[in-house]
């Protein structure tokens, strides 16, 4: 581990590297070319670093990188951005903003949402990064620990720590979750390469793709019921006018120690591979509505709900970093195409980045910083700015966010077929609106599923067929305690009656 | 006046069509590229392939003054670029950067629409992807014979991590595993980032691959050999398989431009003189380095010949393994 002089000095370090003008001058544009492109419907992180991602070929590595992040961060806020206004999640890690930012948007509150947004994760951006900073080499240390068996015990902790995010009818609940499972199982089993459900598609084979899912369930199917609202009733859909762009006092005293929560928990599962993302923005929603006083508001606006998970997705996005800091391994789609650009730039990722190369280290971490507060900078004047949005009618908007949807989706994998499939979810999203049915708990399985069974799998591959894998390792058999525990008081009397008001609307 | 310009101006345009037709290899080969070229990337951008087309295409640019533009069609590992390449126009105008996978691996274990032999022809070596095998520094053994007998002495004990079923890696294992006479267990992960922090952290105790580099130099994986019968610069004293006791064909990936089989000869020989240009180039062959492969330069017959061997021994370690797509 390092000593406190040496954190000191790669702070300063980093910050004499990240303050450079040229640095300074690339965070801000990236942060700002993220945002405006992440903001349009169905661009996320990864289309957007993927079709800017020649630009930083030509500048130095550092500066190449710390774009790139830039353009991360920006992406992911322009992302919660559509998620609060438009209900149009462009990334897995703002599916659960849209659930009350929208509800807020809804009641009229969409600028207090953006503003919640910005600061929360601002916050736990900035703790995020210190975390990092501090604990980088003992992190990276328990990030080893940290086998098969572990992670499928700790989504499996997620999962039914989730099961209280269902709203309304816990039969509709479960029915979601069984879809989500079987959307989930679609495409090439890793282990027997067996074709599962792909019906001779070859766009199948690597299963559904997630955007087109998402943005079907969310933001189509979200269109075809306003538009039938409209048709029927011949009431225009308007959204409610935005009072104020600054939470209230209420607000503030609910988002607050939303935020503190979130940012703990994304700061953990946020190194989770893959999943991490979501996994915290569900979890620490899920804690949220189980702290709540009032748990009924959540999922209708609720300012804890937006804090949350927010909070958590920017924790988790800096410590996601982590294995591609200390290890050299990128753990996200994003990740990948920064090793790709440190490639063609003549860097080799690898464990030894941070001794080999300091100034690319921690000028990296000093630009995370940098660049959150830069997106506060740049997105508390541009609330104003998006809310704006919402004063065109409905009408003009809603073909303008289909089409610019499709585009996004359309640039992901340059494929046809995953525009028909957006479409195809948006027909069934409108359909599970009729049944009053949620798609989060659809989304989440979806994502869990196929993980928790490639992990159980492979526990079990490298267990040679024994089980006893999950209680021979000390961190599983501890999550596995625990996770009879949460099952325990899942089941007892007095957390009946308290999941009976969770569940009631 | 008119008349008489435009009756020469024929006559001339006879002539050369004549002498064109009498001379075809000229022409084509002069004339190519006469129109801007599109190169088909079969993964997504940021990846080993696009870096490499962006690396030759930047060249061609720069030494034909045609534009080279880039479209990607990612999915299946590969073979929804390749079912979708062979649709297009063979007129060598659309250039696919591609591997030997395209040729031996993806169409013995997936269901494929096109005929690696047909279909599709590579026309240069742009390099070889060093096949580095690498252990968890607990593993006792620092060369290929010890690990060998370790395996032999400890059955069940060791497994290797790749980045899925049916890849290079898994068939670096399985040729390991039969002739080496010895028992290792292939554990499947999302993507080689995964596979390699399993590796490091021992949950798998091997792994094959280019990645493993860094890892090796930072002790945090052990290196043991590199496949096949050519050593890497980069790593100088990690001897070969064939050195090693293992001798003739061992898995290998490399990376190649693939253009369609039916087109014009002379325009693949254009293509081919085109690109082994660029890539003699001492600056390019540092970029390519820089990649992590080892610059390779074969002519056309060369490289058909090395996708045709590759076809035939990962044709029988496919077979062997029962990994053929039925």
């Amino acid at each position: 581990m390092l000593d406190h002089t040496t954190i000191l000095d790669g702070i300063a370090l980093g910050l004499s590297v990240a303050v450079h003008p040229t640095n300074l001058l690339f965070a801000f544009l990236g942060c700002l070319i993220g945002t405006l492109v992440g903001v349009l419907p169905g661009l996320g992180p990864t289309a957007t670093i993927a079709i800017l991602l020649p630009i930083t070929y030509t500048l130095s590595p550092v500066t190449g990188l710390i774009t790139l992040a830039g353009i991360y961060y920006g992406a992911q806020y322009g992302g919660s951005t559509t998620s609060i206004l438009l209900r149009l999640p462009g990334e897995a890690s703002s599916v659960i903003t849209a659930l009350d930012g929208y509800g807020m948007t809804r009641k009229g509150r969409g600028g207090a949402a953006l503003t919640i947004a910005a600061v929360g994760s601002f916050f736990a951006g900035t703790v995020g990064t210190l975390f990092i900073a501090v604990f980088a080499p003992v992190l990276s240390v328990v990030v080893l620990k940290f086998g098969a068996p572990e992670y499928f015990m700790l989504m499996v902790i997620g999962l039914v720590a989730s099961v209280i995010l269902a709203q309304g009818s816990v039969l509709r609940a479960l029915a979601m979750i069984m879809i989500g499972l079987l959307l989930g199982m679609v495409g090439t089993d890793m282990n027997s390469g067996q074709y599962r459900y792909t019906f001779g598609s070859y766009e199948l084979l690597q299963g559904i793709p997630f955007l087109p899912l998402v943005v079907g369930l969310f933001g189509i199917a979200d269109i075809l019921v306003a538009v039938e609202r409209y048709v029927r009733d011949e009431t225009v859909p308007t959204i409610s006018r935005i009072s104020s762009l600054w939470p209230n006092s209420e607000e503030v005293r609910k988002a607050v120690p939303a935020s503190l929560r979130g940012t703990v928990i994304g700061l953990f599962l946020g190194l989770l591979p893959g999943g991490g993302a979501l996994m915290s923005s569900f979890v620490a929603y899920s804690v949220e509505k189980r702290f709540s006083k009032t748990p009924e508001g959540f999922g209708d606006g609720d300012p804890a709900g937006v804090a949350a998970p927010e909070s958590a997705n920017n924790a988790g996005s800096q410590t996601a970093f982590l294995p591609l800091l200390t290890l050299g391994l990128p753990s996200n789609a994003v990740m990948a195409l920064m090793t790709g650009a440190m490639l063609i730039q003549g860097i080799v990722p690898g464990p030894q980045i941070m001794t080999k190369q300091p100034d690319l280290f921690w000028g990296l971490i000093a630009s995370m910083w940098i660049g959150n507060l830069m997106l506060l900078v740049i997105n508390l004047p541009l609330v104003g700015l998006w809310v704006q949005l919402l004063k065109i009618r409905y009408r003009m908007l809603f073909p303008v966010i289909i089409v610019v949807s499709l585009i996004g989706i359309y640039g992901v994998n340059f494929s046809t077929f995953d525009i028909f499939l957006t479409a195809l979810f948006g027909l069934f999203g409108y359909l599970m609106h009729k049944w009053r049915c949620e798609p989060a708990p659809l989304i989440l399985a979806f994502v869990l599923g196929p993980m928790m069974e490639q992990y159980f799998r492979r526990a079990l591959l490298i267990g040679r067929g024994d089980l006893g894998i999950f209680i021979d390792r000390p961190i599983s058999l501890a999550m596995l305690v625990i996770l009879i525990g949460l099952f325990i008081s899942l089941a007892a009397p007095h957390f009946r009656s308290f999941r009976r008001e969770a569940f009631s609307e | 006046m008119i008349y008489a310009l435009s009756r020469r101006s024929f006559m001339i345009g006879a002539a050369g069509a004549a002498i064109a037709a009498a001379t075809p290899f000229r022409s084509f080969a002069e004339d190519y590229p006469a129109k801007d070229i599109t190169y088909l990337i079969p993964y997504n951008p940021g990846g080993m392939s696009d870096n490499i087309s962006r690396i030759l295409g930047e060249q061609i640019t720069k030494i034909t003054g045609k534009s080279v533009i880039n479209e990607y069609k990612p999915g299946a590992g590969g073979a929804i670029a390749a079912n979708y390449y062979v649709g297009l126009e063979p007129d060598g105008y659309t250039l696919m950067q591609a591997t030997n996978s395209f040729y031996a691996i993806i169409p013995a274990v997936t269901k494929v629409e096109y005929d690696p032999v047909n279909d599709i022809v590579p026309v240069v070596l742009v390099g070889d992807a060093p096949m580095v095998i690498a252990v968890h520094p607990s593993v006792p053994a620092n060369n290929l014979q010890e690990l060998i007998a370790y395996a032999k002495e400890n059955p069940g004990v060791l497994s290797y991590g790749t980045s899925g079923r049916g890849t290079v890696a898994h068939l670096c294992g399985e040729w390991l595993s039969r002739r080496g006479g010895i028992e290792i267990l292939h554990v499947p992960y999302n993507g080689t980032p995964e596979a390699m922090q399993a590796c490091i952290s021992n949950e798998v105790q091997i792994m094959f691959g280019p990645e493993s580099a860094p890892q090796i130099e930072a002790g945090t994986l052990k290196g043991i050999a590199i496949m096949g019968d050519r050593r890497w610069e980069e790593m100088p004293d990690l001897p070969t398989t064939v050195e090693s006791g293992v001798p003739g064909w061992a898995p290998r990936s490399w990376h190649t431009v693939s253009v369609h089989a039916k087109a014009p000869d002379e325009i693949k020989q254009a293509i081919g003189k085109l690109l082994n240009g660029i890539l003699q180039q001492p600056e390019i062959t540092k970029r390519i380095s820089g990649l992590g492969l080892i610059p390779g330069n074969q002519d056309l017959a060369a490289v058909r010949k090395r996708a045709d061997e590759d076809a035939a021994e990962f044709g029988k370690l496919i077979d062997e393994a029962g990994l053929r797509a039925k």
